[in-house]
């Protein structure tokens, strides 16, 4: 029997020649696969297997087997509810039709027939039982395909998680070899470097006199040299460094983090510089110590970067507009050639090559590396003779969280 | 000058070139206190225990104080800090780290580990000089010793 037959259907339990007898010879005729069992037991049993409905005369549940149907109805699968249909004595329930219609129908939906029934009517019932019970198997079939689709996903996310676990320890692993590296580079590379330093000075301090003109030249390139290699590789250490520390965000005062700044570099002081801060000062949600190396590298390159004998001035303002802060750095430099604005960010790139101003080509590198850790963006607006205007974009902290802040800063 | 700062000073340091330049600084400064030199920290312990030939304490009296470098082969400065830490009669010598890291997980490994002050050393000679001059007049001249008997307490 294949599988859509046996779960198709009709078990019968009849007593022989009465009129349910009589219905499954009716029922075979009119295309459903009727079956007959002498008993509940045996039908129960059957019905385990796969059946589209049930039909039963009332006589032939003796109160034993009752249990036997009871407890068969109450195993079927959360989508199956199948039909039992009790064929009943007569047009008055007795009370025993009354009793097991009670017991029954909690388990399952069972629907009584009473006699004398028309079979037309039989075959309509039937009918329906079986539309009924063919949904349910639709039902069956989604709900087997959501099961797979979901052990399919577990295992998938199973997978998923693996591979990022290892993922994750492989990168962690190239975090340590890197911060080893930067370590390294720290100690040992800069060791040699102090050597030649210091070696070239004792150099010019003792044997001044005894070296020709020429000679102290070449030892101060050395010295030049020596402290230009120091300088690249402070700053690619500390290029690292922003790359690869964990930053957490606070609300920096901006008033008080340049003051600091300026406070430590008196190259950012009368009669050196000339920096001034702009009122209001909006706060910003920013890594203190990030921040504070891209204000620092900005400031640095306005007062770096002016003509001969003029004295630098840097203008910083802050804007707040859209949950945003830019802080601007407008300086009196000489400014930069649009073409190359956009190149000055990146590792080693310099904008005034070659025209008699130290640095390395890294320092705005940090910054716009750190400005990405930090959420936030760095641009320029410049032409050249006209000074620059460097800003910094960083979220601004939440005023209705923390009403008070903007006033703190004034 | 305060009497109480007389003694010599051990320098544990394995690079020559440093050696050589802590020396010079040193004179540059115009430092009184002798200047003992160690390579490494298993050194640092033969001389501070009075081992080998270190046994003749006229030569090599005890250390008024400890400049250290951290980054040394066999025993390292952390270690060297740790080893005498743990000994009664070191706890108290005052130990001023002199290296070229300023990672701060050196700097707090070495606070945690009792170290008495951190310096980073600097990259040409006239700032060296500047900062020998600096602990001249700080640690020689307004810090207080712990006066201790030769062989701890």
């Amino acid at each position: 029997m294949s599988q859509l037959s046996l779960e198709e259907r009709i078990l019968v339990v009849a007593p022989t020649g009465s009129d349910a007898w009589t219905s499954v010879k009716v029922l075979a005729e009119s295309g459903f696969l009727a079956q007959s069992y002498p008993d509940i037991r045996s039908l129960s049993e059957a019905a385990r297997y796969g059946a589209g409905a049930l039909l039963i005369a009332e006589e032939a549940l003796i109160p034993d087997e009752l249990a036997i149907l009871v407890d068969m109805l109450r195993d079927q699968p959360s989508w199956s509810d199948m039909t039992v249909v009790l064929i009943t004595p007569s047009t008055s329930p007795s009370d025993e039709s009354k009793r097991l219609y009670a017991r029954l129908s909690p388990c399952g939906n069972v629907t009584l027939l009473e006699r004398p029934f028309r079979l037309i009517t039989l075959l309509s019932w039937m009918q329906g039982a079986i539309r009924a019970r063919r949904r349910q198997y639709q039902v069956r079939a989604l709900l087997s395909q959501h099961e797979s689709d979901q052990i399919q996903l577990r295992a998938h996310a199973a997978q998923l998680e693996k591979r990022v676990a290892e993922r994750t320890a492989k990168l962690q692993e190239t975090i340590s070899e890197l911060e080893a590296f930067s370590y390294t580079v720290s100690h040992d590379l800069r060791a040699p470097l102090r050597g030649i330093q210091g070696y070239a000075h004792f150099i010019l301090e003792d044997a001044d006199h005894q070296l020709d003109a020429g000679s102290q030249a070449y030892v101060q390139r050395i010295q030049q040299s020596a402290a230009r290699l120091d300088a690249l590789v402070q700053d690619v250490l500390t290029y690292s460094r922003v790359s690869r520390s964990e930053i957490a965000f606070h609300e920096i005062d901006l008033e008080m983090l340049l003051t600091q700044i300026v406070g430590e570099n008196v190259a950012f002081q009368m009669p050196r510089a000339y920096i001034d801060l702009m009122h209001p000062v909006h706060p910003v949600i920013a890594h203190a110590a990030s921040l504070s190396q891209c204000i620092a590298n900005l400031l640095g390159n306005a007062i770096k970067f002016v003509e001969k004998d003029v004295l630098p001035r840097v203008v910083v303002r802050t804007e707040r507009h859209d949950g945003c802060v830019h802080i601007w750095f407008e300086d009196n430099g000489i400014g930069i050639d649009p073409d190359v604005q956009k190149k000055i960010f990146g590792m080693f790139e310099r904008g005034h090559v070659n025209q008699g101003y130290e640095g390395t080509g890294i320092g705005l590198a940090i910054v716009k590396k750190a400005m990405q850790r930090m959420r936030g963006e760095v641009g320029v607006i410049s032409a050249p003779g006209g000074g620059s205007r460097f800003w910094l974009k960083l979220p601004a902290p939440d005023e209705s969280v923390n009403p008070q802040s903007p006033q703190k800063v004034t | 000058m305060n009497t109480n700062s007389e003694g010599p000073i051990l320098l544990v340091e394995d690079n020559e070139d440093d050696v050589f330049f802590m020396r010079r600084a040193f004179q540059a400064a115009d430092v009184a206190n002798p200047l003992h030199v160690v390579m490494d920290g298993n050194q640092a312990i033969h001389y501070l225990l009075g081992m080998g030939k270190y046994a003749d304490r006229h030569t090599y009296p005890w250390p008024l104080l400890v400049v250290l470098d951290l980054k040394m082969p066999i025993r390292d400065g952390h270690e060297l800090l740790l080893w005498m830490r743990l000994r009664k009669q070191f706890r108290h010598l005052v130990v001023i780290v002199l290296t070229t890291s300023s990672e701060q997980r050196d700097v707090l490994r070495a606070y945690r580990l009792g170290a008495n002050s951190y310096l980073v050393k600097p990259s040409s000679p006239p700032e060296l000089t500047e900062q020998i001059r600096a602990l001249k007049r700080y640690w020689l001249g307004q810090n207080l010793f712990p006066r201790v008997e030769l062989n701890g307490e």
